[in-house]
């Protein structure tokens, strides 16, 4: 028999072989088919980052049967985040996001978002915001800069109003009664850092991942806003230990569209709880200055219920100051 | 130093030369076909890059970006439907170059142009990375409100033909830019209703629309008459000699350097850069109504400054972490998966990877030159099919291409409406070189204006009282305002004289 031929009845062979063994898979339980997961901001990004080590994690550990997609959606993030609520609802599409949500529901009505659109499946992490000066500014600490603005409009501080980190500086400011910078529109962390440099703001605000990123000896981070200190930024101190009494946090969602198979939600759930339990994940996450916090089912529910509570009187705080824009 | 030479050797280690020949052969291929870009083969590449070493990816990456930069060229030259959105002021000349039969002409000028501005940005980001970057974050909106604005006020130059013709597009490409999230409050507005446009008109299905679909649709109608079109025989002759040096060098250097400018700005590519290079070409021209007619000097500008900008982009990436395009977010992205933070500590943290950022410029610079002389051909023949068969195909590539990129459909059917108006708008001798201005600049200028107001309390006066920003400004009016009292001038003249 000539090579050629032995190929050909190999490659057959083989083709049945997989074309069984998809018959097989068929009549298993989910997944039976790619999950996509859709992440409405552009690639590159921190929540697509994270997103794409999940994947790398779920499928290297076997934690799940079939790959995770991951599909960047961009614009608005409630394009995508529209996208996955109009999905069907097959177990198939699922959607990743932030507190975003909540702060454009409120800030944004326009938007169409709604954390209510969607099936809750778990949240895998959260993370907190910094404030950052020049190391040259005068202002050693955070209370320090938070006492120099009262009586003095003049301290530029950079933001992206109506965003989470605008709902950062509220909560600082509330923390600080006569505290009075002048907000101008930046935009996140990446954006906020060649303005700081460039001296055209005097303090911004960014996540401990930009922090990481930048690793500028020429910055001073003020203060973080998580409950704790981070393992990746020990010298950073929380916003309470500094002295003030602020600081929130925000979660990392996972979404399915309204009426997707309980099977589906329970059991991407699972498979995302083993990933945040593994080593790497969790490596992972201490380098990026991310904490990890697991939830699922009913508390999850409840946990979402309760931010929305906390997020609704901030957001409401944002929607007034962006009247005056 | 050290550095620099010991990455320059690393690249020609068997597996990744391979990576950097594979990365611009397949830029220069995506970006040759209308509709498919380099972006997008980036974005497709990505997740691979995560498998890999660190260098590896870089290599890649980079690659592909100075190669799809420049594929544009072919069929901006012989089909008049440019390969990616930086090539479309190439457009605008080497198309009616290549129809009075020097399209062989045109491709030289705009590969010996890309070539020098590859290398004149390489040269910046080499020598000048640090102290540039250091001038870049000194802009403030109040500069970049100015320097946009002296860019939109070129429209009125820039339109050849009805001045009121070409105002009217640039004001419709501004508008077309305003739907989607407020810049400043983050608000979505003037959406009409449809939930997919809260992030307003994506760039890519708009040009695409506009300047591949709709010249498709236009040679489906003109399939019968086939007169003007450019007759092309492929030779290997490069046309482009040591007195062409001699007559372009000072152009070559000043659109380069507006190239590396644009570049360097955040967020701002390729195609902002040969906007700005090929306006002040023109302006600058002693024979300015060449431009758009095959002028030699309108490609050089265009190709100089696209590629100038490639290096131009990495320089903030590289010192601060900083993307200078789209691209560079997605490097940013494969840098980060990775561990590296691409920062002002990246050479002291992770040098190999910041000195294989900076060699891989150079050395897909001249894998670029190579592959564009030899593709050039097949590429041409594979163009020259009977239009009854590759039309379609490119109609099939630009709906792949859009929908990869941007993972929607209804992006698809945003670049076939487009496509569909283009037509009318060029049918009835709208240009649409001002749209484009106006769409790309419009949404810089709006930011930078409010941000500029918010940081001075809403007094306008501040940004006068920049000098920078005063001298910009006081530029616009005048640029923008010369063209119209001519055109008023002469029309004043022909009537009086008629009487």
């Amino acid at each position: 028999m000539s090579n050629k031929i032995k190929t050909v009845i190999g490659a057959c062979a083989i083709s049945v072989g997989l074309a069984m063994s998809g018959i097989g898979a068929a009549q298993a339980d989910w997944p039976e088919r790619p999950i996509k997961v859709i992440v409405p901001y552009s690639p590159g990004g921190s929540p697509d980052q994270l997103t794409r080590k999940f994947s790398a994690v779920l499928a290297e550990n076997g934690f799940l049967s079939e790959p995770v997609n991951v599909v960047n959606v961009e614009g608005h993030f409630s394009v995508g985040a529209t996208e996955a609520k109009n999905a069907r609802p097959d177990g198939y599409t699922f959607l990743f996001l932030h507190a975003a949500l909540m702060s454009a529901e409120v800030v944004n009505p326009d938007s169409g978002v709604s954390w209510r659109n969607y099936a809750p499946v778990a949240k895998t992490s959260n993370f907190g915001l910094t404030i950052v000066v020049n190391q040259s500014s005068p202002w050693k600490t955070l209370p320090e800069l938070m006492a120099a603005t009262v009586g003095d409009h003049d301290i530029k501080f950079g933001v992206n109003l109506g965003a989470i980190n605008h709902l950062t500086y509220i909560d600082l400011m509330d923390a600080w009664p006569g505290s009075d910078f002048k907000l101008v529109q930046v935009g996140g962390g990446g954006k906020q850092y060649p303005q700081l440099k460039g001296g055209h703001i005097q303090a911004g605000i960014m996540t401990s991942q930009d922090i990481l990123t930048f690793q500028d000896p020429e910055l001073r981070v003020l203060g973080y806003s998580g409950p704790a200190r981070l393992g990746a930024l020990p010298e950073i101190p929380t916003f309470r230990e500094a002295g003030v009494e602020a600081g929130i946090t925000y979660d990392y969602w996972w979404f399915a569209p309204k009426d997707t198979p309980q099977e589906a939600i329970d059991g991407f759930a699972a498979a995302l709880e083993k990933a945040i339990a593994s080593d790497d994940m969790q490596t992972w996450l201490d380098a990026k200055g991310l904490t990890d916090d697991f939830l699922k089912g009913p508390e999850l529910v409840a946990d979402i219920e309760a931010t929305w509570e906390k997020i609704v009187p901030i957001a409401e705080k944002a929607k007034s100051a962006l009247k005056n824009k | 130093m050290d550095g620099f030479l010991a990455s320059l050797i690393g690249l020609f280690a068997p597996q990744l030369f391979l990576l950097a020949v594979v990365g611009t052969v397949g830029g220069v291929f995506v970006g040759s076909i209308p509709g498919l870009s380099g972006t997008m083969l980036i974005s497709l590449c990505l997740p691979i890059t995560f498998y890999m070493e660190p260098v590896s990816a870089v290599v890649l990456l980079v690659a592909i970006y100075t190669g799809s930069i420049t594929g544009g060229l072919i069929s901006a030259t012989l089909m008049r439907t440019p390969g990616t959105v930086s090539n479309v002021m190439t457009t605008l000349d080497a198309y009616p170059l290549a129809r009075k039969g020097q399209a062989q002409r045109a491709l030289s000028l705009g590969i010996a142009a890309s070539f020098a501005g590859s290398i004149f940005g390489w040269l910046a980001l080499a020598i000048l990375a640090k102290p540039l970057s250091n001038v870049a974050i000194k802009v403030g909106s109040a500069e970049l409100f100015a320097l946009v604005v002296l860019a939109l006020a070129l429209i009125s130059s820039v339109s050849s033909g009805s001045m009121l013709k070409g105002l009217i597009m640039g004001a419709v490409g501004i508008i077309l830019a305003l739907p989607g999230v407020d810049p400043t409050t983050g608000v979505t507005r003037l959406t009409m209703g449809f939930w997919q446009l809260n992030g307003g008109f994506h760039i890519l299905p708009v040009l695409v629309g506009i300047f591949a679909v709709a010249p498709i649709l236009g040679d489906i109608l003109d399939l019968d008459s086939r007169a003007g079109e450019p007759q092309y025989r492929h030779s290997r002759k490069f046309l482009f000699s040591f007195a062409d040096v001699k007559r372009f060098w000072n152009l070559i250097l000043r659109s380069s350097t507006l190239g590396t400018i644009v570049g360097i700005l955040p967020g701002v590519g390729g195609n902002v850069a040969s906007v700005v290079a090929y306006t002040s070409a023109r302006v600058l021209s002693r024979k300015p109504k060449e431009f758009g007619q095959g002028s030699e000097e309108g490609i050089v500008a265009s190709e100089s400054a696209n590629n100038a900008s490639v290096g131009g982009a990495l320089i903030p990436l590289i010192t601060l972490g900083i993307p200078g395009s789209v691209v560079d977010v997605l490097l940013i992205g494969a840098l980060m998966m990775h561990d590296i933070a691409p920062g002002p500590m990246l050479f002291i943290t992770n040098a190999p990877v910041a000195w294989t950022l900076v060699t891989t410029l150079l050395v897909s610079s001249v894998l670029m030159l190579l592959t564009m002389i030899y593709a050039t051909g097949p590429i041409s023949r594979l163009i020259g099919l009977p239009k009854q068969g590759i039309l379609p195909v490119i109609l099939v590539f630009c709906v792949v291409g859009v929908y990869a990129t941007t993972n929607r459909m209804f992006d698809v059917w945003v670049m076939i409406a487009f496509g569909f108006a283009a037509l009318l708008f060029e049918r009835a001798r709208f240009p649409m070189a001002p749209l484009v201005i106006g769409f790309v600049l419009a949404p810089i200028a709006e930011k930078s204006l409010r941000s500029g107001l918010m940081a001075s309390d809403g007094d306008v006066v501040a940004f006068l009282t920049t000098p920078l920003s005063l001298v910009l400004l006081f530029a616009s009016f005048a640029l923008f305002v010369w063209p119209i009292v001519q055109a008023v001038r002469s029309w004043v003249g022909t009537s009086t004289a008629g009487r």
